[in-house]
């Protein structure tokens, strides 16, 4: 059952293990340094030793003193590696210097800075990965990057009260740090301290000075309900245009939501524009939202960028009903935000929508795991359970909600998942009370979409029952159905042909 | 200064006798018998004794220096010359030296050593105003890079480059040492752990931590942690250090020919 798209997304800032921000380009510079900064020459008395000395030590010393300012490249270097790798006495890091010297192995390996400081991603062993860390944190402990991971890696197991600690450190060595800052704000947004989120940023040395970390301030601000005191600011920043385009797209993005909820389109289109030019992954993903929920469309959009939002594409897919390449995007945009819980109740669902009930509960697991509490995750939970006949752990999630006040579409979609766990336990009567007491419910919280859905699900579930109200149930569910917007209202029609079909295979499971 | 070259005389002389700009000042030193580097090929085996020995006679020759209030600044394997005879090593080479009391040709240099040996943070172009993080760190950071070299054949700096990522590393990045710093830090990690691997098993840890300290990217935390209220780069620390695992070595090998 889907929860809305997001009413009120906002560019906060991504969280993801320092090798998957490399990728996206949020660690680049903001400045880059005059190619003068070392020259050839540098080399000559190294050169000079390797003519008259020519050994392994001499070689090893020139070769990695060449490496050390970015001279490996050097037509007598590459021939003092080559020395260097056909000794057998040379160590295994004098050798891979000599390597990286001659090219032999690529600068993919360096561009992950640090894979054993990975966490692992959801699906690896995220408490082998913790261990690790914590390990090389007791050599050697002035790691913030490390910290920070740490910090993830425990988020994404739930363990708030552990990711707070290691953040707190992580904040301490690094606090004007893009990374580390940006990180600890998204950690306490996801603890629901949204001031401490915010004053993090607000507080930060580098806000004024950093596009990436004043783009997450005014964004936070906005999540606070509040107006950022640096609007002007990052005006003018934008204007200056003193940073590449590439730096900008966040805070361009940001600026653009902030237009736009204030009512000025053409502002807000602009600017979404200028964010896509060079775009970080978020502002695509802000664009396409920007497009769902607030009309402006940016023809930029649809064009390739140079990078991918996972979020976008598993939206994009999905408008599109390409369910199973939304499903995958959706998947891969939980790898990267494993604690986040929006890519697992949008992901869940499309896995049930194409009904792979073990894909949408492995997502499942990994959302809740750092978002226990949510009622849509519990409920996607719960049905994916249910259809595969594991009715009592269907039922002792669903019991984790029984007592709580939750919002009325999370509300609705537990109900009428109690009904089907009903009929699936063959209680006919209480499922149908139940689905009943859901479509009441949405109809009066008005909530259409939702009660067509349980409309839907009841009259699958009085077909496959081959009940007596089958037939004129099957029928409301086609026009509750037609009535659902695109693309959902073909998805559902496809689902009750789908029903129909299994149904009239095996007649056998008529009740 | 019983661990730094002395100089024994001195002249000078006119290399093209009809060109008067071609005249060379020059010192002459007592005489080594090679650069630690010869000496390092000449071993069949990495010798842990030699080894520590050797950054216990240079530690205690930096710390000659800094007693004068003298920061050596250029500290590379060929500046490190082994005496056989006196069964010692020595520092040598003061000519990017920089002395409290006396002005330098290069004390206004923002790299005073050659540059692929500097400091991480020279090489992203950091200069701090404060002369004893500025000179005597340097000196620190040079003791642990030719920790590095002696056991792995490499230097710190390579091993920190090979482990950024390009867009990090110091002939791109150009948004100042601060926002690096976390980056180098992550890398440095990774470099202990490479460089311990080369080390024998008796010195590891004890090593690792040693370098851990003394080449610690951030040159206001360089140096043993309990020294840095006072006496931050003092070496006295690492030379107790050395001299113990040299002797535990020396012992070993003694047991074992025995």
């Amino acid at each position: 059952m889907l929860k809305n798209d997001d009413p009120d997304r906002q560019v906060v800032p991504r969280w993801r293990s320092v090798e998957s921000a490399l990728k996206f380009r949020e660690l680049a510079p903001l400045a880059q340094r005059p190619s003068d900064a070392f020259s050839d020459s540098m080399l000559d008395d190294l050169l000079e030793d390797w003519k008259r000395q020519p050994g392994l030590s001499v070689a090893c010393d020139a070769v990695s003193a060449a490496f050390s300012i970015g001279r490996g490249q050097h037509a007598q270097i590459q021939e003092i590696a080559r020395f260097v790798l056909k000794d057998g006495r040379a160590t295994p890091a004098a050798r891979r210097i000599a390597s990286r010297c001659l090219g032999i192995e690529t600068e993919a390996e360096a561009a992950g800075l640090s894979a054993s400081a990975a966490i692992g991603g959801p699906f690896g062993d995220i408490r082998a990965t913790i261990g690790k860390m914590r390990e090389r944190l007791r050599v050697y402990h002035l790691n913030p990057i490390l910290w920070t991971n740490l910090a993830l890696a425990y988020t994404t197991l739930g363990a708030r009260e552990k990711a707070s600690r290691a953040m707190r450190v992580a904040l301490a060595q690094a606090p004007g740090h893009r990374f580390v800052v940006r990180a600890a704000s998204r950690l306490f947004l996801h603890h629901g301290d949204i001031d401490r989120a915010h004053a993090i940023l607000a507080r930060s040395p580098s806000v004024e000075a950093d596009p990436w970390i004043l783009a997450s301030e005014i964004a936070v601000a906005a999540v606070r309900g509040r107006s950022s005191r640096l609007l002007a600011k990052a005006k003018r920043i934008i204007e200056a245009r003193n940073h590449s385009l590439m730096h900008l797209s966040e805070l361009a993005s940001t600026m653009a939501t902030i237009e736009a909820d204030a009512g000025s389109a053409g502002k807000a289109k602009k600017l979404c524009a200028l964010s896509l030019q060079d775009p970080a992954e978020n502002a695509i993903a802000q664009a396409a939202w920007l497009e769902r929920q607030k009309g402006i469309y940016v023809r930029a959009l649809a064009q390739p960028q140079v990078i991918s939002s996972n979020e976008a594409e598993a939206w994009s897919e999905f408008q599109s009903a390409r369910l199973e390449r939304a499903s995958e995007a959706a998947k891969n945009w939980q790898f990267e935000q494993p604690f986040s819980s929006r890519p697992a109740n949008f992901g869940s669902y499309l896995f049930l929508l194409r009904d792979d009930f073990r894909g949408a509960e492995q997502i499942l697991r990994i959302g809740r795991a750092s978002n226990r509490d949510d009622p849509m995750l519990g409920n996607n939970l719960a049905f994916a359970l249910a259809n595969q006949g594991r009715l009592e752990e269907a039922l002792t999630v669903l019991a984790e909600f029984s007592n709580r006040t939750v919002d009325p579409i999370p509300a609705v979609c537990l109900t009428a998942t109690a009904g089907f766990i009903n009929f699936r336990a063959s209680n006919l009567e209480s499922g149908r009370r139940f689905y009943q007491r859901a479509i009441e419910l949405a109809d009066r919280c008005g909530l259409p979409p939702s009660a067509a859905m349980a409309k839907v699900h009841w009259g699958i579930e009085e077909l496959r029952a081959q009940s007596n109200e089958f037939p004129t149930k099957i029928s409301e569910a086609r026009e509750a159905a037609k009535s659902l917007p695109a693309p959902l209202s073909g998805i559902y029609l496809a689902m009750l042909a789908r029903a129909e079909t299994a149904a009239a295979a095996k007649p056998h499971l008529a009740l | 200064m019983s661990k730094v070259a002395r100089a024994i005389g001195s002249g000078s002389k006119i290399l093209n006798p009809g060109n008067p700009w071609t005249r060379v000042e020059y010192l002459i030193f007592e005489l080594a018998d090679e650069d630690i580097r010869a000496n390092l090929d000449a071993m069949a085996k990495l010798d842990l004794a030699f080894l520590v020995r050797t950054l216990h006679d240079v530690a205690t020759g930096l710390a000659q220096l800094h007693q004068a209030q003298i920061a050596h600044q250029d500290l590379k394997p060929s500046n490190v010359l082994v005496y056989k005879r006196e069964a010692t090593s020595k520092i040598c080479d003061l000519g990017r030296a920089w002395d409290m009391n006396a002005a330098g040709p290069h004390d206004n240099e923002a790299i005073a050593g050659d540059r692929q040996y500097a400091p991480i943070e020279q090489l992203y172009g950091e200069k701090s105003t404060d002369h004893r993080v500025r000179r005597f760190g340097c000196d620190m950071y040079h003791l642990g890079s030719l920790a590095v070299f002696l056991f792995g054949k490499t230097h710190m700096n390579s091993l920190l480059i090979d482990k950024l990522a390009p867009q990090h590393r110091p002939g791109f990045w150009g948004s100042g040492y601060c926002a690096v710093l976390p980056f180098v830090q992550a890398a440095f990690d990774l470099s202990l752990e490479e460089f311990a691997q080369s080390v024998p098993e008796l010195a590891r840890n004890d090593l690792r931590v040693a370098v851990s300290q003394l080449c610690e990217p951030d040159p206001v935390r360089r140096g043993h942690p309990l020294n840095r209220r006072t006496r931050q780069f003092s070496f006295e620390r690492y030379i107790s250090l050395f001299d113990r695992l040299a002797r535990k070595a020396e012992l070993r090998l003694l047991m074992k020919t025995a």
